[in-house]
Protein backbone atom coordinates (compact mmCIF):
# COMPACT_ATOMS: atom_id res chain seq x y z
CA UNK A 1 0.00 0.00 0.00
CA UNK A 2 1.41 3.23 -1.26
CA UNK A 3 -0.11 5.03 2.00
CA UNK A 4 3.02 3.72 3.87
CA UNK A 5 5.54 5.20 2.02
CA UNK A 6 3.09 8.46 1.93
CA UNK A 7 3.57 8.36 5.59
CA UNK A 8 7.26 7.85 5.49
CA UNK A 9 7.94 10.62 3.23
CA UNK A 10 5.69 13.30 5.30
CA UNK A 11 7.87 11.94 8.72
CA UNK A 12 10.91 12.61 6.78
CA UNK A 13 9.94 16.04 5.43
CA UNK A 14 8.50 16.94 9.48
CA UNK A 15 12.31 15.84 10.67
CA UNK A 16 14.03 17.98 8.16
CA UNK A 17 11.27 21.11 9.52
CA UNK A 18 12.29 20.09 13.42
CA UNK A 19 15.99 20.31 12.13
CA UNK A 20 15.96 23.52 10.89
CA UNK A 21 13.77 24.94 13.32
CA UNK A 22 16.39 23.68 16.12
CA UNK A 23 19.70 25.32 13.93
CA UNK A 24 17.44 28.62 14.18
CA UNK A 25 16.67 28.56 18.36
CA UNK A 26 20.65 26.74 18.54
CA UNK A 27 21.69 30.22 16.61
CA UNK A 28 19.17 32.93 18.68
CA UNK A 29 22.18 34.28 20.02
CA UNK A 30 24.79 34.43 17.10
CA UNK A 31 25.61 37.52 16.08
CA UNK A 32 24.82 37.96 12.15
CA UNK A 33 22.76 34.63 11.98
CA UNK A 34 19.79 34.99 9.34
CA UNK A 35 17.05 32.46 10.19
CA UNK A 36 16.09 29.51 7.98
CA UNK A 37 12.77 28.30 6.63
CA UNK A 38 12.22 24.90 4.96
CA UNK A 39 9.97 25.17 2.17
CA UNK A 40 8.42 21.86 0.79
CA UNK A 41 6.31 20.61 -2.45
CA UNK A 42 4.29 17.97 -3.50
CA UNK A 43 5.59 14.55 -5.39
CA UNK A 44 4.37 13.49 -8.78
CA UNK A 45 1.19 12.15 -9.18
CA UNK A 46 -0.20 9.12 -10.87
CA UNK A 47 -3.14 9.53 -13.14
CA UNK A 48 -5.33 6.25 -12.48
CA UNK A 49 -8.56 8.21 -14.72
CA UNK A 50 -7.03 11.10 -16.24
CA UNK A 51 -8.46 14.60 -16.16
CA UNK A 52 -10.68 15.52 -19.73
CA UNK A 53 -10.26 11.90 -21.04
CA UNK A 54 -13.59 10.78 -23.35
CA UNK A 55 -16.23 9.16 -20.70
CA UNK A 56 -18.63 8.08 -23.55
CA UNK A 57 -18.69 8.04 -27.42
CA UNK A 58 -21.01 11.31 -27.57
CA UNK A 59 -18.06 12.95 -26.40
CA UNK A 60 -18.69 13.58 -22.78
CA UNK A 61 -14.95 14.11 -21.04
CA UNK A 62 -14.21 13.32 -17.25
CA UNK A 63 -14.45 16.57 -15.56
CA UNK A 64 -12.21 15.68 -12.56
CA UNK A 65 -10.12 12.77 -12.82
CA UNK A 66 -8.57 10.52 -9.90
CA UNK A 67 -4.96 11.12 -9.34
CA UNK A 68 -3.22 9.78 -6.23
CA UNK A 69 0.09 12.02 -4.98
CA UNK A 70 3.12 10.01 -4.03
CA UNK A 71 4.01 12.12 -1.02
CA UNK A 72 6.16 15.23 -0.03
CA UNK A 73 9.55 16.49 -0.53
CA UNK A 74 11.63 19.37 0.85
CA UNK A 75 12.08 22.11 -1.84
CA UNK A 76 14.36 24.50 -0.23
CA UNK A 77 15.79 25.50 2.95
CA UNK A 78 15.93 29.28 2.41
CA UNK A 79 17.48 31.67 4.37
CA UNK A 80 15.38 35.21 5.49
CA UNK A 81 17.95 37.64 4.84
CA UNK A 82 15.86 40.14 7.41
CA UNK A 83 17.58 42.64 9.36
CA UNK A 84 18.38 41.43 13.04
CA UNK A 85 18.19 43.79 16.18
CA UNK A 86 21.09 45.96 16.54
CA UNK A 87 22.69 45.36 20.09
CA UNK A 88 25.11 47.97 21.50
CA UNK A 89 28.51 46.73 22.86
CA UNK A 90 29.96 50.33 23.00
CA UNK A 91 33.39 47.75 21.69
CA UNK A 92 34.75 50.06 18.64
CA UNK A 93 35.64 47.46 16.71
CA UNK A 94 32.02 45.95 16.56
CA UNK A 95 30.16 46.82 13.68
CA UNK A 96 26.74 46.09 11.88
CA UNK A 97 25.54 46.88 8.47
CA UNK A 98 22.17 48.67 9.04
CA UNK A 99 20.62 48.23 5.25
CA UNK A 100 21.94 46.01 2.62
CA UNK A 101 25.52 44.24 2.13
CA UNK A 102 28.31 41.48 3.43
CA UNK A 103 31.22 42.13 5.08
CA UNK A 104 34.28 40.87 2.39
CA UNK A 105 36.30 38.48 4.17
CA UNK A 106 39.43 36.80 3.14
CA UNK A 107 39.45 32.98 3.95
CA UNK A 108 43.01 30.94 4.73
CA UNK A 109 42.50 29.54 0.99
CA UNK A 110 42.45 32.86 -0.54
CA UNK A 111 38.83 32.87 -1.41
CA UNK A 112 36.32 35.96 -0.62
CA UNK A 113 33.85 35.04 1.93
CA UNK A 114 31.22 37.56 3.13
CA UNK A 115 29.47 37.91 6.39
CA UNK A 116 27.04 40.13 8.40
CA UNK A 117 28.69 39.36 11.64
CA UNK A 118 31.04 42.51 12.52
CA UNK A 119 32.26 41.62 16.16
CA UNK A 120 36.06 42.19 14.31
CA UNK A 121 39.30 42.28 16.41
CA UNK A 122 42.95 43.30 15.66
CA UNK A 123 45.60 40.57 14.38
CA UNK A 124 49.36 41.15 15.60
CA UNK A 125 49.68 42.74 12.37
CA UNK A 126 47.32 45.64 13.43
CA UNK A 127 44.85 44.43 10.64
CA UNK A 128 40.71 44.00 11.45
CA UNK A 129 40.02 40.50 11.63
CA UNK A 130 37.20 38.22 12.09
CA UNK A 131 37.45 36.36 15.30
CA UNK A 132 38.75 33.52 13.29
CA UNK A 133 41.71 35.76 12.26
CA UNK A 134 40.47 35.87 8.44
CA UNK A 135 41.13 39.52 7.21
CA UNK A 136 38.51 41.58 6.48
CA UNK A 137 39.33 43.55 2.92
CA UNK A 138 39.05 46.96 2.65
CA UNK A 139 40.30 48.85 5.76
CA UNK A 140 44.35 49.09 6.31
CA UNK A 141 45.94 48.20 9.53
CA UNK A 142 45.49 49.94 12.63
CA UNK A 143 48.90 51.87 13.61
CA UNK A 144 50.16 50.08 17.10
CA UNK A 145 50.43 53.47 18.97
CA UNK A 146 46.56 54.49 18.33
CA UNK A 147 44.59 55.40 21.04
CA UNK A 148 41.30 55.82 19.66
CA UNK A 149 39.16 53.87 16.84
CA UNK A 150 36.42 55.85 15.18
CA UNK A 151 34.00 54.34 12.44
CA UNK A 152 31.71 56.91 10.37
CA UNK A 153 28.86 55.60 8.92
CA UNK A 154 30.54 55.25 5.50
CA UNK A 155 32.70 52.68 7.80
CA UNK A 156 35.46 55.25 6.94
CA UNK A 157 38.21 54.28 9.83
CA UNK A 158 40.33 57.40 11.45
CA UNK A 159 42.21 56.75 14.03
CA UNK A 160 43.74 58.79 16.74
CA UNK A 161 47.23 58.74 17.31
CA UNK A 162 48.70 59.90 20.57
CA UNK A 163 50.20 63.12 20.59
CA UNK A 164 48.18 64.38 17.05
CA UNK A 165 45.34 66.36 17.55
CA UNK A 166 43.44 65.62 13.87
CA UNK A 167 42.36 62.04 13.79
CA UNK A 168 44.07 60.28 10.43
CA UNK A 169 41.96 57.68 7.81
CA UNK A 170 43.57 54.66 7.39
CA UNK A 171 40.87 53.05 5.19
CA UNK A 172 37.28 51.96 4.41
CA UNK A 173 35.21 48.80 4.52
CA UNK A 174 34.30 47.69 1.38
CA UNK A 175 30.67 45.93 1.23
CA UNK A 176 29.50 43.66 -1.38
CA UNK A 177 25.37 43.01 -2.23
CA UNK A 178 23.72 40.48 -4.72
CA UNK A 179 20.90 40.53 -6.51
CA UNK A 180 19.43 37.09 -4.18
CA UNK A 181 21.18 37.16 -0.95
CA UNK A 182 19.03 34.19 -0.21
CA UNK A 183 21.09 32.47 -3.04
CA UNK A 184 24.15 32.54 -1.06
CA UNK A 185 26.29 29.26 0.82
CA UNK A 186 26.36 29.49 4.20
CA UNK A 187 29.66 27.66 5.73
CA UNK A 188 29.56 27.89 8.81
CA UNK A 189 31.40 30.41 11.40
CA UNK A 190 28.73 33.42 10.19
CA UNK A 191 30.55 33.56 6.49
CA UNK A 192 28.37 33.10 3.06
CA UNK A 193 30.09 32.43 -0.04
CA UNK A 194 28.53 33.19 -3.76
CA UNK A 195 26.89 30.68 -5.67
CA UNK A 196 25.48 30.77 -9.36
CA UNK A 197 21.68 31.52 -7.16
CA UNK A 198 23.36 34.09 -5.79
CA UNK A 199 24.90 36.53 -8.57
CA UNK A 200 27.85 37.79 -8.77
CA UNK A 201 29.15 40.38 -5.70
CA UNK A 202 28.86 43.92 -6.66
CA UNK A 203 31.15 45.71 -4.29
CA UNK A 204 30.72 49.24 -2.43
CA UNK A 205 31.12 51.95 -0.07
CA UNK A 206 28.68 51.75 2.34
CA UNK A 207 26.09 54.48 2.92
CA UNK A 208 26.74 54.37 -1.24
CA UNK A 209 23.58 53.45 -3.83
CA UNK A 210 22.41 50.00 -2.56
CA UNK A 211 24.43 49.94 0.28
CA UNK A 212 23.61 50.11 4.25
CA UNK A 213 25.29 52.09 6.47
CA UNK A 214 27.80 51.46 9.44
CA UNK A 215 27.02 51.55 12.73
CA UNK A 216 29.72 51.32 15.27
CA UNK A 217 30.07 49.82 18.68
CA UNK A 218 27.06 47.96 17.69
CA UNK A 219 26.70 44.20 16.48
CA UNK A 220 23.23 42.80 15.10
CA UNK A 221 21.96 40.41 16.89
CA UNK A 222 20.52 36.95 14.98
CA UNK A 223 16.86 37.98 13.15
CA UNK A 224 15.54 34.57 14.63
CA UNK A 225 11.93 35.26 16.37
CA UNK A 226 11.89 32.53 18.98
CA UNK A 227 7.93 32.96 19.62
CA UNK A 228 7.37 32.44 16.00
CA UNK A 229 10.00 29.43 16.45
CA UNK A 230 8.63 27.37 19.11
CA UNK A 231 5.12 27.39 18.07
CA UNK A 232 6.79 26.14 14.44
CA UNK A 233 8.30 23.59 16.41
CA UNK A 234 5.08 22.37 17.76
CA UNK A 235 2.98 22.17 14.92
CA UNK A 236 5.70 20.29 13.18
CA UNK A 237 5.95 17.63 15.95
CA UNK A 238 2.04 17.40 15.52
CA UNK A 239 2.26 16.74 11.39
CA UNK A 240 4.80 14.30 12.09
CA UNK A 241 2.60 12.66 14.48
CA UNK A 242 0.02 12.61 12.43
CA UNK A 243 2.01 11.74 9.63
CA UNK A 244 3.02 8.52 11.56
CA UNK A 245 -0.31 7.85 12.45
CA UNK A 246 -1.08 6.89 8.72
CA UNK A 247 1.19 3.87 9.02
CA UNK A 248 -0.27 3.12 12.14
CA UNK A 249 -3.30 2.98 10.07
CA UNK A 250 -2.34 1.38 7.27
CA UNK A 251 -0.73 -1.29 9.17
CA UNK A 252 -3.81 -1.75 10.45
CA UNK A 253 -5.46 -2.32 7.72
CA UNK A 254 -3.14 -4.64 6.48
CA UNK A 255 -3.56 -6.89 9.68
CA UNK A 256 -7.43 -6.90 8.82
CA UNK A 257 -6.42 -8.39 5.49
CA UNK A 258 -3.80 -10.67 6.80
CA UNK A 259 -6.41 -12.40 9.22
CA UNK A 260 -8.83 -13.28 6.96
CA UNK A 261 -8.94 -16.81 6.37
CA UNK B 1 -23.59 -15.99 -4.98
CA UNK B 2 -19.86 -14.56 -4.70
CA UNK B 3 -21.95 -10.65 -5.53
CA UNK B 4 -21.48 -10.12 -1.83
CA UNK B 5 -17.48 -10.73 -1.79
CA UNK B 6 -17.37 -8.71 -5.00
CA UNK B 7 -18.84 -5.67 -3.71
CA UNK B 8 -16.85 -5.86 -0.33
CA UNK B 9 -13.93 -5.98 -1.94
CA UNK B 10 -14.73 -2.98 -4.45
CA UNK B 11 -15.69 -1.41 -1.24
CA UNK B 12 -12.45 -2.15 0.09
CA UNK B 13 -10.02 -1.37 -2.79
CA UNK B 14 -11.43 2.14 -2.49
CA UNK B 15 -10.70 2.37 0.55
CA UNK B 16 -7.08 1.94 0.11
CA UNK B 17 -7.07 4.50 -2.59
CA UNK B 18 -8.51 7.12 -0.01
CA UNK B 19 -6.26 6.52 2.49
CA UNK B 20 -3.43 7.37 -0.24
CA UNK B 21 -5.18 10.58 -1.20
CA UNK B 22 -5.89 11.22 2.84
CA UNK B 23 -2.30 10.18 3.47
CA UNK B 24 -0.96 12.49 0.49
CA UNK B 25 -2.84 15.67 2.03
CA UNK B 26 -1.30 14.77 5.67
CA UNK B 27 2.69 14.26 4.19
CA UNK B 28 1.48 17.97 2.47
CA UNK B 29 0.04 19.88 5.38
CA UNK B 30 2.99 22.17 5.32
CA UNK B 31 3.33 22.52 1.83
CA UNK B 32 2.81 26.06 0.73
CA UNK B 33 0.09 26.47 -2.30
CA UNK B 34 -0.96 22.98 -1.94
CA UNK B 35 -4.53 21.60 -2.26
CA UNK B 36 -6.01 19.37 0.01
CA UNK B 37 -7.68 16.77 -2.11
CA UNK B 38 -11.21 14.69 -1.47
CA UNK B 39 -11.80 11.60 -3.02
CA UNK B 40 -15.25 10.91 -4.96
CA UNK B 41 -17.04 7.73 -5.09
CA UNK B 42 -19.60 6.71 -7.55
CA UNK B 43 -21.83 3.44 -7.51
CA UNK B 44 -20.85 1.30 -10.69
CA UNK B 45 -22.56 -1.05 -12.52
CA UNK B 46 -25.87 -0.64 -10.92
CA UNK B 47 -29.00 -2.83 -11.10
CA UNK B 48 -27.38 -5.64 -12.81
CA UNK B 49 -29.69 -8.48 -13.40
CA UNK B 50 -33.06 -6.54 -12.52
CA UNK B 51 -35.75 -7.14 -14.65
CA UNK B 52 -37.27 -3.99 -16.48
CA UNK B 53 -40.67 -3.83 -14.43
CA UNK B 54 -40.15 -6.38 -11.74
CA UNK B 55 -37.99 -6.89 -8.52
CA UNK B 56 -35.13 -7.82 -9.35
CA UNK B 57 -31.39 -8.46 -7.76
CA UNK B 58 -30.24 -4.97 -7.48
CA UNK B 59 -26.16 -4.84 -7.19
CA UNK B 60 -24.36 -2.18 -6.68
CA UNK B 61 -20.17 -1.51 -6.52
CA UNK B 62 -18.80 1.19 -5.83
CA UNK B 63 -15.43 2.71 -7.80
CA UNK B 64 -13.91 5.97 -6.89
CA UNK B 65 -14.39 8.46 -9.84
CA UNK B 66 -12.66 11.38 -9.10
CA UNK B 67 -10.27 13.23 -6.89
CA UNK B 68 -11.65 17.00 -6.32
CA UNK B 69 -9.19 19.81 -4.75
CA UNK B 70 -10.65 22.21 -2.10
CA UNK B 71 -10.20 25.10 -3.38
CA UNK B 72 -10.25 27.16 -0.27
CA UNK B 73 -7.79 29.25 0.47
CA UNK B 74 -5.61 28.34 3.12
CA UNK B 75 -4.38 30.22 6.02
CA UNK B 76 -1.84 33.12 4.73
CA UNK B 77 1.56 33.00 6.73
CA UNK B 78 3.94 35.66 7.31
CA UNK B 79 7.44 35.17 6.36
CA UNK B 80 8.93 38.37 5.99
CA UNK B 81 10.70 37.29 2.47
CA UNK B 82 10.35 40.17 0.15
CA UNK B 83 10.00 37.54 -2.51
CA UNK B 84 7.39 35.20 -0.91
CA UNK B 85 4.16 36.47 -2.22
CA UNK B 86 0.61 34.80 -1.18
CA UNK B 87 -2.42 34.81 -3.43
CA UNK B 88 -5.63 36.34 -2.51
CA UNK B 89 -8.45 35.36 -4.68
CA UNK B 90 -8.82 31.85 -6.67
CA UNK B 91 -6.12 32.95 -9.08
CA UNK B 92 -2.55 31.32 -10.44
CA UNK B 93 0.90 32.03 -10.73
CA UNK B 94 1.59 31.44 -14.37
CA UNK B 95 5.35 29.70 -14.90
CA UNK B 96 7.06 28.91 -17.97
CA UNK B 97 8.38 25.46 -18.83
CA UNK B 98 10.22 23.79 -21.58
CA UNK B 99 6.95 21.90 -22.03
CA UNK B 100 4.39 24.99 -21.87
CA UNK B 101 3.08 27.10 -19.25
CA UNK B 102 2.05 25.45 -15.89
CA UNK B 103 -0.14 27.16 -12.64
CA UNK B 104 1.09 27.18 -9.30
CA UNK B 105 -0.28 28.74 -6.01
CA UNK B 106 3.09 28.42 -4.13
CA UNK B 107 4.25 31.82 -3.73
CA UNK B 108 7.91 31.09 -2.34
CA UNK B 109 9.89 32.71 -5.18
CA UNK B 110 13.49 33.78 -5.49
CA UNK B 111 16.20 34.91 -7.98
CA UNK B 112 18.03 33.03 -10.62
CA UNK B 113 21.98 34.10 -11.48
CA UNK B 114 20.26 36.05 -14.40
CA UNK B 115 18.42 37.96 -11.74
CA UNK B 116 15.09 36.23 -13.35
CA UNK B 117 12.02 36.02 -11.03
CA UNK B 118 11.71 32.08 -10.13
CA UNK B 119 9.54 29.67 -8.62
CA UNK B 120 10.80 27.00 -6.35
CA UNK B 121 11.53 24.52 -8.72
CA UNK B 122 14.20 27.50 -10.91
CA UNK B 123 10.83 27.94 -13.52
CA UNK B 124 10.99 31.15 -14.52
CA UNK B 125 7.47 33.29 -13.58
CA UNK B 126 5.93 34.98 -16.59
CA UNK B 127 4.46 38.24 -16.98
CA UNK B 128 1.06 39.18 -19.13
CA UNK B 129 3.15 38.95 -22.25
CA UNK B 130 5.10 35.37 -21.32
CA UNK B 131 8.42 36.66 -20.69
CA UNK B 132 10.15 35.85 -17.57
CA UNK B 133 10.41 38.97 -15.69
CA UNK B 134 14.55 40.26 -14.26
CA UNK B 135 15.37 42.35 -11.73
CA UNK B 136 18.47 44.23 -11.84
CA UNK B 137 21.66 43.10 -10.26
CA UNK B 138 22.01 46.21 -7.69
CA UNK B 139 18.19 46.51 -6.85
CA UNK B 140 18.04 47.29 -3.27
CA UNK B 141 14.56 47.12 -2.88
CA UNK B 142 12.14 44.29 -4.24
CA UNK B 143 8.22 45.67 -4.09
CA UNK B 144 5.24 43.74 -5.43
CA UNK B 145 2.30 45.65 -5.52
CA UNK B 146 -1.02 44.04 -5.18
CA UNK B 147 -1.53 43.75 -9.00
CA UNK B 148 1.55 42.04 -9.33
CA UNK B 149 3.36 44.60 -10.60
CA UNK B 150 6.79 44.39 -9.82
CA UNK B 151 9.44 47.26 -9.15
CA UNK B 152 12.96 47.26 -8.32
CA UNK B 153 13.80 50.94 -6.35
CA UNK B 154 10.43 52.41 -7.36
CA UNK B 155 11.11 51.52 -11.13
CA UNK B 156 8.74 49.24 -12.51
CA UNK B 157 10.41 45.74 -13.97
CA UNK B 158 7.50 44.12 -14.97
CA UNK B 159 3.86 42.68 -14.00
CA UNK B 160 3.50 39.17 -13.06
CA UNK B 161 0.91 37.69 -14.62
CA UNK B 162 -2.32 36.53 -12.57
CA UNK B 163 -4.89 33.82 -14.04
CA UNK B 164 -7.84 32.54 -13.25
CA UNK B 165 -9.92 29.55 -14.68
CA UNK B 166 -13.47 29.11 -15.21
CA UNK B 167 -13.52 25.46 -14.20
CA UNK B 168 -10.53 25.03 -11.36
CA UNK B 169 -11.05 21.75 -11.01
CA UNK B 170 -9.90 20.26 -13.91
CA UNK B 171 -6.38 21.66 -13.65
CA UNK B 172 -4.38 18.68 -12.91
CA UNK B 173 -1.84 18.48 -10.00
CA UNK B 174 1.60 17.41 -11.58
CA UNK B 175 3.76 17.66 -8.06
CA UNK B 176 6.17 20.33 -7.15
CA UNK B 177 3.09 22.71 -6.75
CA UNK B 178 2.28 22.78 -10.15
CA UNK B 179 -1.19 22.39 -11.84
CA UNK B 180 -1.69 21.79 -16.29
CA UNK B 181 -5.11 22.09 -17.71
CA UNK B 182 -5.62 22.68 -21.32
CA UNK B 183 -8.15 24.95 -20.21
CA UNK B 184 -7.19 28.58 -21.44
CA UNK B 185 -6.75 31.05 -19.13
CA UNK B 186 -8.29 34.08 -18.11
CA UNK B 187 -6.61 37.26 -16.78
CA UNK B 188 -7.46 37.10 -13.10
CA UNK B 189 -9.91 39.93 -11.45
CA UNK B 190 -10.45 38.71 -8.29
CA UNK B 191 -7.27 38.05 -7.34
CA UNK B 192 -4.96 39.97 -5.68
CA UNK B 193 -0.76 39.55 -4.10
CA UNK B 194 0.08 40.02 -0.92
CA UNK B 195 3.99 40.43 -0.72
CA UNK B 196 6.13 39.07 2.24
CA UNK B 197 3.19 36.17 3.39
CA UNK B 198 2.80 32.69 1.72
CA UNK B 199 -0.30 30.65 1.04
CA UNK B 200 0.09 27.51 3.35
CA UNK B 201 -1.55 24.48 2.71
CA UNK B 202 -5.43 24.15 3.39
CA UNK B 203 -5.56 20.59 4.01
CA UNK B 204 -7.56 20.19 7.35
CA UNK B 205 -5.31 17.80 9.59
CA UNK B 206 -8.34 17.17 12.04
CA UNK B 207 -10.73 16.52 8.97
CA UNK B 208 -7.90 14.51 7.46
CA UNK B 209 -7.53 12.08 11.12
CA UNK B 210 -11.48 11.45 11.68
CA UNK B 211 -11.28 10.97 7.79
CA UNK B 212 -8.04 8.17 8.27
CA UNK B 213 -10.33 6.66 11.38
CA UNK B 214 -13.10 6.40 9.73
CA UNK B 215 -11.33 4.68 6.56
CA UNK B 216 -9.95 2.39 9.29
CA UNK B 217 -12.91 1.69 10.31
CA UNK B 218 -15.30 1.05 7.28
CA UNK B 219 -12.35 -1.40 6.10
CA UNK B 220 -12.57 -3.19 9.41
CA UNK B 221 -16.73 -3.50 9.09
CA UNK B 222 -16.11 -4.46 5.43
CA UNK B 223 -13.88 -7.20 6.33
CA UNK B 224 -16.10 -8.53 9.18
CA UNK B 225 -18.70 -8.67 6.47
CA UNK B 226 -16.94 -10.79 4.20
CA UNK B 227 -15.50 -13.14 6.57
CA UNK B 228 -19.14 -13.57 7.70
CA UNK B 229 -19.96 -14.20 4.17
CA UNK B 230 -17.46 -16.81 4.03
CA UNK B 231 -18.53 -18.36 6.61
CA UNK B 232 -21.91 -18.45 5.65
CA UNK B 233 -20.97 -20.26 1.99
CA UNK B 234 -18.76 -22.78 3.98
CA UNK B 235 -21.77 -23.56 6.62
CA UNK B 236 -23.82 -23.55 2.84
CA UNK B 237 -21.49 -26.02 1.61
CA UNK B 238 -21.11 -28.39 4.50
CA UNK B 239 -24.73 -28.68 4.99
CA UNK B 240 -25.17 -29.52 0.91
CA UNK B 241 -22.82 -31.71 1.27
CA UNK B 242 -23.82 -33.80 4.14
CA UNK B 243 -27.36 -34.16 2.38
CA UNK B 244 -25.90 -35.52 -0.60
CA UNK B 245 -24.52 -38.19 1.32
CA UNK B 246 -27.48 -39.57 3.60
Amino acid sequence: MRSLSIGATGMLAQQINVDVISNNIANMTTTGFKRQRAEFQDLLYQSMRRVGSASSDAGTIVPAGVQVGAGVQSASVYRIHQQGNMEVTDNPLDVAISGRGFFQVERPDGETAYTRAGSFLLNAEGEIVTADGYRVIGPGAVPADAIQIAINESGEIYVSLDGQVDPQRIGQFQLASFANDAGLEATGNNLFLETPASGDAVTGTPQSDGFGTIEQGMLETSNVNIVSEITNLISAQRAYEMNSKVITTTDEMMRTTTSMR
Amino acid sequence: MENASYIAMSRQMVLRRQLEVVANNLANMNTAGYRSQQMQFQTYLADQGSRPGGVGDSMTMVIDRAVMSDLRPGPIVETENALDVALLGDGYLRVGTPAGPRYTRNGHLSLDEQGQLVNAGGLPVLDRGGNAIAVPRDAELISISEDGTVSADDAQVGVIDLVEFNDPHRLEPLGGGLFVTNEPPMPAERTSVLQGAIESSNVQPIVEMTQMIQIARSYESTQRMLQDEHERQRTAIRRLGQMSAS
